[in-house]
């Protein structure tokens, strides 16, 4: 039976307990801790040094500044939202649609992808302050409503991105503050931010295991319909070095985000664009990317998650804070291969509706608009850059130039 | 405050560098156990600091009251103030709704409508451990097994010892007390075997982690394949163990690192050839200290009674892990199996069977232990009776639903998952000595799982057992 030992049994409640063999075991034991940690997130952070993440995304906030201050005497136009966006207005061509006709507008293509509307509120934000601190203002917002980043499945897919993108896109006062609510939280992102590259843990497993979760097998068509496109890739930049900004990643201020000015591409190099974009439009490819949109986004049935529909919402309050003019848009869709059962156009009218009711902001859809055809979409989402872009841009610009005028 | 996270990391360098080299007297270290425990508690909830303490000062005076008391009678008072105390905190904050509910639903089968608001308190994070770790001090004093300790610090800081706070393992009073009142220096090798228990139970949880979204779509789905079903309830067997024994694992080798032994919790679990040797490798300290507070309390094998009082015990354990049906089903589920194991033990054709050491024999009975553990789980996982029925159906082929196209992979991984925790374990258990002492394996070794666990993640972490 062990015996009772009471605070009495003890000399000197202050006896130094370490020894010298103590002190140095724990010195070895901290050592060692601490060896490992350095070679540990050191590695962690060689292996991951050029991972992409939020790339564009950076670079639009960095420039936000510069979007506040610069053209003072033009009028401004913002055109926010995915990689719908992205790939689908050309701010040069717009630029110049207004120029030809004695007025100065400059434009900006916002459009970031792999961000739902969650995520995308982290841009918004920084749009608002940024503006606010500069006391100026946009003259007209488009914000895109893209309804399948919006929907339970892309819900799910952002749980994996969550940490990153909010380790990434928030302010350090941002962060701070979210330590002194929940330290836990906190230091992670912090940890995210400084010491994992912008990579988390969980983005990493999601891009090496679960990519593919889900989608159809990769068969022999899929790589017979995709063969020879990098070899056209290649001769695309090739034949057009200047194309440095095609992904969109490094903002260059003739682009303004844009993808590439298409009058400074020799005429070969315009050929291999067209070739490379039509190499995507077939069958087999379409079919795939459909399945991937179905899965990952629920394209087709838009069973949509309430909380990223609040996340919009909060966004069109943001940029309705700093515009003169703002409306909701959405975008061109592939009527090809996105086909809405009245049930679901039913329900994103609907959707369409609050949105108004709760801000006050018009919604303006392009979906089915005349001039835009299947033959226009890269894929099964995304305008192509070969020649949907161009007609997007003019539909657009023709659409809001009584808003500018 | 979670141990795979980089809070933890931030908070332990602080609390090692400071109980290493610069607390270097023992009642400054007790203080200094006791802030950075309450500090870690606080991580998660700061507001139920004081519910701990009270738990620990009531404990430590009752204890004191027990020792002193002058008859039987007086003891019998103490304890029960003990036992009250302990168990009232656990029916405030966890039974309350459930058992309303309860009555409310059973008044409802009879026609009859009651009115109940839901408390909806909240759940103090470890408060199914420290309140059986408190109490099991007043009970052994009570038996006359430890003396009452003198000194409150001391006490409330083996109760609120942060490695095993909020997770257990459920430390006695007689193993961890005398530990702090002597304040162990840890040995070189002491601190490589913590490592490398804390390194393989971070290994097991980051597992754990990752197998959630077989678990989620086989249990949260509409409905799944045999295969998808089969890959659910073992990819949930084997999320809960990586993420205890896991948790566990950190828990001692944390303490280890620090100079302290905490024993074992786990002991390859799904190894076990029957029900009964099932409870003797999972959680050991839940299982020993219900075997000795209430088994034994309730009369053990010595009266006439044995079965009924496993089957007592089995469904208070089963309501220890949550206050739900679907538990107390659990632990009438395991307490079933353990009474028709003795039962069957004792029959004469079935004794040599029982008894034999044959490698066939063997397999046999681990095949038997494994599956009818696995069927506890469905219970214990399921959020209704109706979910369990359905993914025991669906277990067993009763259901016709098509499985996904990569529904094989994800069994197969599931099963490696199981296996290569499993196959660690074993190899720590085995051969942890002759790992730490060969420097060119041990280093290698940590590092590679180190990193392995700091490049993968799933989007939650939390602990399964901290809602318990």
């Amino acid at each position: 039976m062990p015996s009772s030992i009471s605070n009495s049994e003890f000399e000197n409640q202050y006896q130094t307990l370490d020894s010298g063999s103590e002190l140095k075991v724990r010195g070895k034991t901290f050592l060692a801790g601490l060896l490992m940690f350095v070679v540990v997130t050191g590695l962690y952070s060689y292996l991951t040094r050029f991972a992409p993440i939020n790339d564009r995304a950076l670079a639009l906030i960095q420039q936000l500044p510069n979007v506040a201050s610069a053209y003072p005497e033009h009028k401004k136009v913002m055109v926010f939202g995915t990689s719908m966006v992205q790939a689908g207005f050309e701010p040069y061509q717009f630029d110049t649609y207004f120029e030809q006709r004695d007025m100065d507008v400059v434009s900006y293509n916002y459009g970031v992808g792999n961000l739902n509307p969650e995520f995308q509120q982290y841009l918004t934000a920084h749009i608002r302050r940024e503006m606010q601190a500069a006391d100026a203002s946009l003259d007209l917002v488009l914000l895109e409503f893209n309804p399948f980043q919006t929907t339970k499945a892309r819900e799910v897919i952002g749980a994996y991105t969550r940490d990153q993108n909010e380790a990434e896109l928030r302010t350090v006062r941002e962060l701070w503050e979210t330590t002194l609510e929940d330290p836990d939280r906190g230091i992670r992102l912090f940890n995210i931010r400084y010491l994992r590259n912008g990579l988390s843990a969980e983005l990493l497993t999601s891009a090496l295991f679960l990519l593919n979760a889900g989608l159809p097998e990769v068969n022999d068509a899929y790589r017979e319909a995709s063969l020879n496109r990098s070899e056209m890739a290649s001769a695309f930049f090739e034949s057009a070095p200047m194309a440095r900004n095609f992904f969109g990643a490094v903002w260059h201020e003739d682009l303004r985000g844009g993808r590439i000015d298409k009058r400074v591409l020799p005429d070969e190099a315009l050929d291999a664009l067209q070739l490379w974009a039509d190499s995507f439009r077939n069958e087999t490819l379409m079919e795939f990317d459909l399945q991937r949109r179905v899965v990952q986004g629920d394209i087709l049935e838009l069973d949509f998650a309430d909380h990223l529909v609040k996340a919009f919402i909060n966004m069109v309050r943001d940029l309705d804070a700093v515009s003169d003019n703002m409306e909701v848009i959405l975008l061109p869709r592939n009527t090809d291969w996105v086909d809405y059962t009245p049930e679901v156009q039913a329900r994103l009218d609907a959707l369409m509706q609050r949105i108004t009711d709760e801000t006050g902001v018009a919604v303006r859809n392009f979906q089915t608009h005349p001039e835009i055809g299947p033959e226009m979409f890269v894929d099964t989402t995304h305008l192509s850059f070969a020649n949907g872009i161009d007609t997007f841009t003019r539909v657009l610009a023709e659409s809001y130039e009584p808003v500018l005028r | 405050m979670l141990f795979n996270t980089p809070l933890f990391f931030l908070f332990f360098t602080c609390f090692f560098t400071l109980y290493s080299f610069v607390f270097l007297k023992r009642y400054p270290r007790l203080l200094l156990i006791l802030v950075g425990s309450l500090i870690f508690y606080a991580g998660w909830n700061f507001r139920f600091i004081p519910l701990l303490v009270f738990s620990g000062v009531i404990d430590y005076f009752v204890a004191l009251g027990i020792q002193n008391a002058v008859n039987q009678k007086r003891k019998k008072l103490y304890l029960a103030v003990s036992i009250a105390t302990n168990l009232g905190i656990l029916a405030i904050f966890k039974y309350s709704d459930f058992a309303m509910q309860s009555v409310v639903d059973l008044v409802s089968l009879f026609g009859y409508e009651m009115n109940w608001t839901v408390l909806n308190y909240v759940l103090p994070v470890g408060i199914s451990f420290y309140t059986f770790q408190s109490m099991s001090y007043t009970i052994d004093v009570y038996r006359g097994e430890m003396q009452a300790r003198k000194g409150l610090l001391t006490f409330i800081s083996a109760l609120a010892f942060f490695p095993q706070l909020v997770a257990g393992p459920i430390l006695r009073a007689r193993h961890i007390l005398p530990q702090l009142e002597l304040m162990p220096s840890p040995t070189w090798l002491g601190a490589k075997h913590g490592a490398l228990l804390f390194t393989i139970g971070l290994f097991k949880k980051t597992l754990a982690d990752l197998l959630a979204a077989n678990v989620s779509y086989a249990y949260d789905g509409a409905g799944v394949s045999m295969l998808e079903a089969w890959t659910g309830v073992l990819a949930f067997a084997a999320q809960i163990y990586g993420d205890f024994s896991g948790y566990t694992d950190m828990a001692i080798g944390t303490g280890m690192i620090l100079g302290f032994k905490i024993p074992l919790n786990f002991r390859l679990p799904y190894f076990a050839t029957s029900p009964v040797d099932f409870w003797r490798r999972w959680h050991i300290s839940l299982s020993s200290w219900l075997r000795d507070y209430l088994y034994i309390s309730l009369g053990g094998n010595r009266n006439n009674h044995r079965y009924r009082n496993i089957m007592i015990t089995m469904l208070l354990g089963g309501l220890w892990h949550g206050a739900a049906w679907t538990f107390v089903v659990w632990g009438f589920f395991h307490g079933l199996i353990i009474v028709a194991t003795h039962y069957l033990a004792a029959l004469k054709p079935i004794i040599k069977f029982s008894r034999s050491e044959f490698i066939g024999a063997r397999l046999l009975k681990w095949a038997m232990t494994f599956y009818l553990v696995l069927i506890g789980w469905v219970f214990f996982r399921a959020q209704d009776f109706g979910d369990a029925t359905s993914m025991l159906m669906s277990m067993h082929g009763l259901t016709d639903f098509a499985g996904a196209s990569q529904a094989g992979l994800a069994f197969g991984l599931t099963v490696l998952a199981l296996a290569v925790m499993h196959v660690f374990d074993w190899v720590i258990l085995k051969f942890s000595s002759g790992i730490e002492k060969r420097v060119w394996l041990f280093w290698p070794l940590i590092f590679i799982f180190q990193f392995v666990c700091f490049m993968f993640g799933a989007p939650s972490d939390a602990f399964i057992y901290f809602q318990f």
